[in-house]
């Protein structure tokens, strides 16, 4: 009774914050114009274009990512066995940065031109993940101590950052700015085209995340237990891994990294619905990531004056003492492992 | 083999075009300017076709755009080009060299809105802001809505890479006629500035742009011929190291061509590259030390600023004489800096400047524009 509670607030909430989200941006459009709008009613060609393919596409986005990268962080977290795993800090969205900079650059250098191709982008961008991911998982089967795992991961992203940075060193600056501006991350560069290929990745990958929440949850209580069920590990576990990086690796590509959605969606989950159990932790998780997301662009886009601020340092500010108030409240965090 | 990669790209390039392309490329060019790396412009009867070719460093393609007399029915070309009704009314630009170009050709007033206001030099612009006339949409990043919001007939934006590309598609996807003036790929300071056509064109001061850099292309050659009378020869480096890293100009970059035309001898002249080059402090020091002159100190204005940074640095000839030199004379109080924006369409300033600085005794009585002697 009380999950379904919960739940229709979850659920509530999110259209809620799209509407708010489509109304706030740096031009004032009044109300009634969007009342006009939606009836139909002419209200001028500029506004028409910043409501409809403007902030709806920005809104949907925010939607998208934020439930990928809830999934994504979600499915790390219950991998590796461990509280504090996520895209970002595990430098999951450093590899994506990686695959964009060897893309984008390597490219170049060779010759070949990848500007015209809208999947060359995001396809190095997943691949880059996914090779990050693919490495570390390696080394957890090696690793059993989460902790150490943890501290390799972030040395694993470094390594990936280290080498953004050689890359970077033997470019032109003009090429250097523009990765460096990419690596702010944006939700408005996204356009209904794209947007319909990220929802596609995101319908697919949240399908078959829902397939594997018999062995996500068969994993968590240990690998011994998870054998007895009869659980295939290593194919549930390459799974894993792969709706993990490309969820996180597409989001990268498309709005560059947004950093924490994926860490503490899960958490807030686990800490609201008090389960682990991944039939109630996946679609929340999704709902929750969503919401948060487009609160955060929200405030991004809240001070007036034609600013705004990266929703990266938005979601990092409202992320971190959230982490930091978890590892304080360390009861809540081993109960759920 | 990277020549047959080469040939292979561009010959998937060329499959792709309409075989409409090979027709228009065989018109016949306009204009008296010389000949450009990045763009061309072409008379058709009833309206110019705009071919802008490698935009950006790894933008290995041609946008096309075509000019139509407002007046007349739109031409139906094939589906990749982007068609401009001119002369336009209003523009929003987003680089200070777009102002630098439209004051040359009292175009200012065409300018209805700009990011990066702070940024711009241009008193008579800064007066525009005042009046109402130019808004802004957005300092750093350019604000989406608010460009869409100015409702300006034609952007004149950039790309200096792939992921800006993207961004310039998603503006054109909200409806924006983005124009690309990709001068800062031209090394030669004339070729830069004969981009001053494609603005000219737009908004219908062709006729003023042709003759600005038919006078300007006259007065940058004569100044060069003078140069080379001058007996005297100083050597040169440039640049102020940045963390350890002292980033000098190619040898066929813009500023470099500036120095051979007036007569200095650059020490990297021979480096074949176009973009900085990445040197050590120390490769610096080992070959400059003797340089007589030492040029574009960065965010340094100061001899004592220079001992202050870095001790070493006192020991290059060029300190120990004071033939230090900045550009930084037109400055204002944001940072934005002239040189960069009328600049590009005075090479002429810059290289009597440098003719200056190279000779001492043949300009003597001539007065600096962008450059000044650090004290």
């Amino acid at each position: 009774m009380k999950y379904s509670v919960l739940f229709l607030i979850l659920v509530l909430s999110l259209p809620i914050l799209f509407i708010l989200d489509i109304l706030n941006g740096s031009v004032n459009i009044p109300f009634s114009e969007f009342l006009n709008a939606f009836q139909g009613i002419e209200i001028g060609r500029a506004h028409e274009i910043i409501i409809f393919e403007s902030r709806i596409p920005k809104a949907l986005t925010a939607i998208v990512c934020g439930a990928s990268l809830a999934i994504s962080g979600l499915l790390m977290q219950t991998l590796f066995r461990n509280p504090l795993a996520g895209p970002y800090i595990l430098g999951v969205s450093s590899g994506a940065g990686l695959g964009v900079a060897i893309a984008v650059m390597g490219a170049g250098a060779i010759g070949i031109s990848i500007i015209n191709s809208s999947i060359a982008l995001p396809l190095a961008s997943m691949l880059g993940s996914l090779g990050i991911l693919l490495v570390l998982f390696l080394v957890s089967l090696k690793v059993k101590d989460i902790m150490t795992l943890l501290i390799l991961g972030i040395m694993i992203g470094s390594i990936a950052i280290a080498f953004i940075g050689i890359i970077q060193y033997f470019t032109s600056d003009a090429q250097l700015k523009s990765f460096l501006i990419w690596t702010l991350g944006s939700l408005e560069g996204v356009s209904y085209a794209s947007l319909s290929k990220m929802g596609s990745v995101l319908l697919v990958c949240a399908v078959l995340a829902f397939s594997l929440i018999k062995s996500l949850n068969a994993i968590l209580l240990g690998e011994q237990y998870a054998k007895s069920l009869g659980i295939a590990l290593v194919k549930s576990r390459l799974l894993i891994i792969l709706i993990a990086g490309s969820l996180a690796g597409m989001v990268t590509a498309y709005c560059g990294p947004i950093g924490f959605i994926g860490i503490i969606i899960p958490h807030l989950c686990r800490l609201l619905f008090q389960t682990a159990n991944h039939k109630i932790l996946i679609p929340s998780s999704m709902i929750l990531g969503a919401s948060l997301l487009l609160f955060s662009d929200l405030i991004a886009h809240f001070p007036s004056g034609g600013i705004s601020i990266p929703i990266n340092s938005i979601t990092s500010i409202i992320g971190i003492p959230i982490i930091i108030w978890i590892i304080f409240n360390k009861r809540s965090v081993s109960s759920s492992f | 083999m990277r020549f047959w990669i080469y040939l292979f790209v561009i010959t998937l390039f060329a499959c792709q075009t309409e075989s409409k392309t090979a027709k228009i490329l065989s018109k016949k060019v306009i204009g008296k300017v010389p000949p450009r790396k990045h763009f061309q412009i072409i008379k058709e009867k009833n309206y110019f076709i705009i071919e802008i070719n490698t935009p950006f460093v790894e933008g290995d393609f041609t946008e096309r755009y075509i000019a139509y007399p407002k007046e007349t029915e739109r031409p139906d070309l094939d589906s990749v080009t982007h068609y401009i009704p001119y002369p336009i009314n209003s523009l929003a630009v987003t680089s200070t060299t777009h102002v630098g170009f439209l004051s040359a050709i009292n175009g200012l007033d065409f300018i209805k809105a700009s990011n990066n206001i702070d940024w711009v030099y241009n008193p008579d612009f800064h007066n525009l802001v005042k009046q109402g006339s130019i808004i802004s949409i957005g300092n750093r990043d350019l604000n989406q809505e608010e460009l869409v919001n100015s409702e300006v007939d034609v952007v004149l934006s950039y790309a200096i890479d792939a992921s800006n590309y993207q961004q310039i598609r998603r503006w054109r996807e909200l409806g924006q006629k983005v124009v690309l003036i990709s001068e800062f790929m031209e090394q030669d300071p004339l070729n830069k500035a004969a981009w001053l056509e494609v603005i000219g064109l737009l908004i219908g001061k062709q006729k003023e742009s042709i003759d600005y850099l038919t006078r300007l292309n006259h007065d940058y050659d004569s100044l060069k011929m003078n140069a080379m009378y001058s007996s005297q020869a100083s050597s040169l480096f440039m640049g102020f190291p940045w963390k350890g890293t002292w980033y000098m100009s190619g040898g066929k970059s813009f500023q470099a061509k500036l120095f051979k035309d007036a007569q200095g001898y650059y020490l990297w002249a021979d480096s074949p590259k176009e973009s900085g080059m990445p040197l050590n402090v120390e490769t610096v020091i080992e070959k400059a030390i003797n340089a007589d002159v030492w040029l574009n100190t960065n965010s340094i204005n100061s001899l004592e600023e220079i001992k202050e940074s870095d001790e070493r640095f006192t020991a290059f000839k060029a300190f120990k004489s004071g033939r230090v030199y900045n550009f930084n004379k037109r400055v204002n109080k944001s940072g934005g800096n002239d040189y960069w924006e009328s600049g590009v369409v005075h090479p002429d300033w810059i290289l009597r400047d440098l003719v200056k600085i190279f000779h001492p005794i043949f300009a003597k009585d001539y007065e600096f524009i962008y450059y000044q002697q650090l004290k």
